[in-house]
């Protein structure tokens, strides 16, 4: 299984809470996938996994470097998240509709960037769902 | 102090593409839930996590029966999805998509069954971590001893 879902940038013109409401779902899932990484490294570091599969060590290392990885990129990509709550924050008590195509721009790069995380983020697990289930298989 | 955010937009009028992108995003969500539930299975059965020593027994065979629930929730609400783009198809050949009150109406209650899911089965995740993080830790500690 892979997931291979694309996001359609979608030009239809939000209003500024709805924007707002957007970055808060982000947030929450990203503060999610915190925990979840925390799980699968611990996962990965304890499992009873048998010692004699052969490069049994450099995969699981394989794994827990990409989840680090991942786990470096979701800080990025959350702060950015915070710096784009800031802003809208900002902007809604300014002025409910008006914003500029240069926010609405770099809104729209953010978009990008969450959903290509989500989509990486979910592979990623698959593959390591594909590898310990392998190797639950294997051991019954 | 924290103000709630009034979701007025919900009830603006989304276009045809952002109507069919929800359910595409649905159905990826929804089939990615169900693909995890089996390895969660799988993690939670007796052969690999020896939860009988630990004392665990009766959390994790409640939270097997509720994974089993949630993989069924998630399997209807796939049909379900199917079909709203089945009925979604039609009405973009009638060219009443968007002024079809009642399709808009069951779009709307479809978001909210599948956020609710989505809420209730990330709640369930969490309790299976701290459960198998438990265990782990049982584990290691009887092997340190």
């Amino acid at each position: 299984m892979e997931s291979q879902l694309k996001h359609n940038a979608n030009h239809t013109k939000k209003s500024l809470k709805e924007l707002l409401h957007n970055c808060n779902l982000w947030t929450a899932d990203l503060e999610f996938i915190k925990i979840e990484i925390a799980f699968l490294k611990t996962l990965l570091a304890t499992y009873p996994f048998k010692a004699s599969i052969p490069n049994l060590f450099e995969k699981l290392q394989l794994f827990s470097k990409d989840l680090e990885n991942l786990e470096t990129l979701r800080t990025i990509i959350h702060k950015t998240i915070h710096s784009h709550i800031q802003a809208l924050n900002k902007n809604i008590t300014i002025s409910e509709l008006d914003y500029s195509s240069t926010y609405q721009t770099s809104y729209n790069a953010l978009t990008e960037d969450v959903f290509a995380y989500f989509e990486t983020y979910k592979n990623l697990k698959i593959k390591i769902y594909e590898f310990i289930t392998g190797l639950i298989n294997n051991k019954s | 102090m924290k103000t709630k955010l009034k979701k007025d937009w919900i009830s603006r009028n989304k276009s045809i593409e952002e109507l069919h992108n929800d359910s595409k995003s649905w159905l990826s969500e929804v089939e990615f839930i169900i693909y995890e539930i089996k390895f969660l299975e799988h993690l939670l059965s007796t052969n690999y996590i020896n939860y009988i020593d630990s004392g665990l027994y009766d959390r994790i065979e409640e939270f097997t029966k509720e994974i089993f629930n949630k993989k069924n929730v998630g399997t209807t609400l796939k049909e379900l999805i199917f079909k709203h783009e089945k009925t979604l198809s039609h009405l973009i050949q009638n060219d009443s998509a968007i002024s079809n009150t009642n399709y808009i109406a069951i779009h709307n209650d479809l978001a909210l069954e599948i956020n609710t899911f989505i809420s209730k089965y990330k709640y369930l995740k969490m309790q299976i971590f701290e459960i198998v993080d438990n265990v782990m830790t049982k584990k290691k500690q009887k092997k340190l001893k």
